[in-house]
């Protein structure tokens, strides 16, 4: 029983974990489904909306949840001023938006650093104090992005499956032609998906910003995971990414309690090239 | 390449470093050289729809695989350049043949994958491989005099070697299949080219020239870390490609060229660097598709019709 604890503590972290980067990966997945593009940019939107966060809640002094709704919403409405400016002219040329993406990031993550410096920055936490959970202890802030975490991805998958526009979103995603044919407007569709995609960023930069240090490269974690839990999961699909993510969140847990980040960190490109060998399509790739 | 082009190109590699002298100015050259080898060889992968978002992740291979042939093993220079080339070509292999069977939007996610990886691995192997703070005193090639102009030399002689190689594998039959992957891939496939093949082929190629480049960068700036081969490495190699112009051969150098010298001018360190160059990469694609190389034929375009105007008013 004396290991329990232990567990206990690699499994909440998992679970952390995993709700995080399929928040991000969830964004980028929806992009990609939609537009065909790869958004190098998603990791660095997570950043920015993170700075923001840190700007309207420590030096303007806001209180976290309106500053966190803030910047949610703004992070949104960046959305799609980039869909509108930038990717809409790019629309169906795979290399020259991806190449445009990097550059967003480049530029961007540069831009911020300039401003803020490289020097980490922290949010402090909002609801201090841990529980136990048989003998575990597991610290409220955790449960808190776990319950937020999957409480939004649920939402999603409501929002996709049931709701009229989610329907459009699959449509497009299936039949780019005939969703046009049946009147559905793409222009809308791509403006909805960088909104939601980019509203997730901004909910999962929200969740975890108390728990992790904010400065202008965290971007990097979360869109390398997101990228690697799309290949697992399979291009496109919403509940092989949540999959892909909880596996990747676990196995990131356990190799970081036992080895190190760095172990964790390659062996998922492992298990990415024996995926990409033996499923390319991912573990639960999309079925029409 | 014509061969008064080719000779004018030998002549001027030739008197260059001479003219240059200036250390300064003559490690600047040494770049621009190197920077144009690694965009080049990233294009024959443009060539076949690719993109890579790894290529430093392959330079890195050679880098370090040379520099530790000769300083654990005692190799020489000479032989640990070409082996790390060998390496990073061997690498691409074993990572193309999954990746390359699919889509390009695979391939880009398994280099950009694994360039985080060599970084990784790389920082990790503190005793093997210096760990974070890299590898010290990498010896020079011997019988190479001491001294910058010589190795300006030398980097002159690689440069000149690459881009020859790489004309003339895009001049062959291989490199018309290349283009043709990269344009009709379905068609390509029904007239009985393997293209996964001829992927794997690019991919080998264009990876062993960055190998290649890597050790000659290692021998020549005798330190290496693994900060040198991340995935913004790769990307700064995109952006000489694509900020010069994909669609000819001389765009990739005279991106290179373009660029490096711009660096030095600006002379900015990091963030503001990455906002130049972020900015640059991203209104090259807005705008300037084809790069800098079609900004020349848009200028000599404007000057045609003044020209024409002028003749029948």
């Amino acid at each position: 029983m004396d290991a329990f604890p232990f567990y206990m503590q690699v499994f909440s972290n998992g679970v952390v974990l995993a709700c995080y980067y399929v928040l991000v990966a969830l964004g980028l997945n929806l992009i990609m489904g939609i537009m065909h593009i790869i958004n190098f940019a998603q990791g660095t939107v997570y950043m920015l909306s993170a700075m923001l966060l840190y700007i309207l809640c420590v030096e303007l002094g806001l209180h976290y949840f309106l500053a966190g709704a803030l910047s949610i919403v703004g992070t949104a409405l960046l959305g799609i001023v980039m869909e509108r400016l930038l990717f809409r002219r790019l629309l169906g040329q795979f290399l020259p938006s991806l190449v445009m993406s990097l550059g967003l990031l480049l530029a961007i993550e540069g831009a911020v650093w300039l401003r803020f410096g490289i020097i980490s920055k922290a949010i402090p936490g909002v609801f201090p104090g841990t529980f136990d959970i048989l003998g575990a202890s597991v610290s409220y802030e955790r449960l808190v992005v776990i319950i937020g975490g999957l409480l939004l991805i649920g939402g999603l998958f409501l929002f996709i499956r049931h709701t009229k526009a989610g329907r459009a979103i699959r449509a497009v995603e299936q039949d780019r032609e005939a969703a046009i044919l049946y009147g559905i407007e793409i222009s809308a569709i791509c403006r909805l998906v960088f909104i939601v995609s980019f509203g997730l960023s901004a909910a999962a930069a929200f969740l975890v910003s108390p728990m992790l240090v904010i400065d202008p490269n965290i971007g990097h974690t979360p869109l390398l995971k997101g990228l690697v839990i799309i290949v697992l999961g399979g291009m496109g699909s919403v509940t092989g990414t949540l999959v892909g993510g909880f596996i990747i969140g676990f196995i990131e847990s356990i190799a970081s309690s036992f080895f190190d980040n760095t172990i964790g960190s390659i062996f998922s490109f492992v298990i990415l090239m024996g995926i990409l060998l033996v499923r390319p399509s991912g573990l639960l790739p999309y079925r029409m | 390449m014509k061969r008064n082009e080719f000779l004018i190109l030998v002549v001027a590699l030739a008197i260059l470093p001479y003219l240059i002298q200036d250390p300064y100015w003559l490690h600047v050259y040494i770049t621009t050289c190197l920077n144009i080898c690694l965009a080049a060889s990233l294009r024959i992968l443009w060539n076949v729809g690719l993109l890579s978002c790894g290529h430093a992740a392959f330079m890195g291979l050679g880098a370090y695989t040379s520099a530790l042939l000769t300083i654990k093993a005692g190799v020489s220079p000479w032989l640990g350049m070409p082996l790390g080339a060998l390496l990073a070509a061997l690498v691409a292999l074993g990572l193309g043949y999954p990746a390359l069977r699919l889509t390009g939007i695979y391939f880009v996610l398994v280099s950009f994958a694994f360039n985080e990886v060599f970084f990784l691995i790389a920082t990790r192997l503190r005793e093997f491989a210096g760990g974070p703070s890299g590898l010290v005193g990498i010896p020079r090639p011997s019988g190479l005099p001491p001294g910058k102009l010589a190795y300006a030399y030398f980097a002159s002689a690689v440069f000149l070697i690459t881009l020859i190689v790489l004309l003339r594998f895009e001049r062959s039959r291989v490199g018309q299949i290349w283009l043709a992957i990269r344009d009709t891939e379905l068609r390509s496939r029904c007239v009985g080219i393997q293209t996964t093949h001829y992927k794997l082929f690019a991919f080998g190629v264009s990876s062993f020239f960055a190998g290649l480049i890597g050790g000659v960068y290692a021998h020549y700036i005798a330190f290496i870390s693994p900060s040198d081969f991340t995935i913004w490495q790769s990307v700064y190699i995109q952006l000489y490609m694509i900020v010069g112009g994909v669609g000819s051969f001389l765009g990739p150098i005279v991106g290179s060229l373009a660029l490096t010298v711009l660096t030095e001018f600006i002379r900015a360190a990091g963030p503001l660097q990455s906002v130049v160059y972020g900015i640059l990469l991203a209104a090259v694609m807005l705008f300037l598709p084809g790069g800098l190389i079609a900004l020349g034929g848009h200028f000599s375009a404007l000057f045609r019709k003044r020209t024409g105007a002028a003749k029948n008013p």
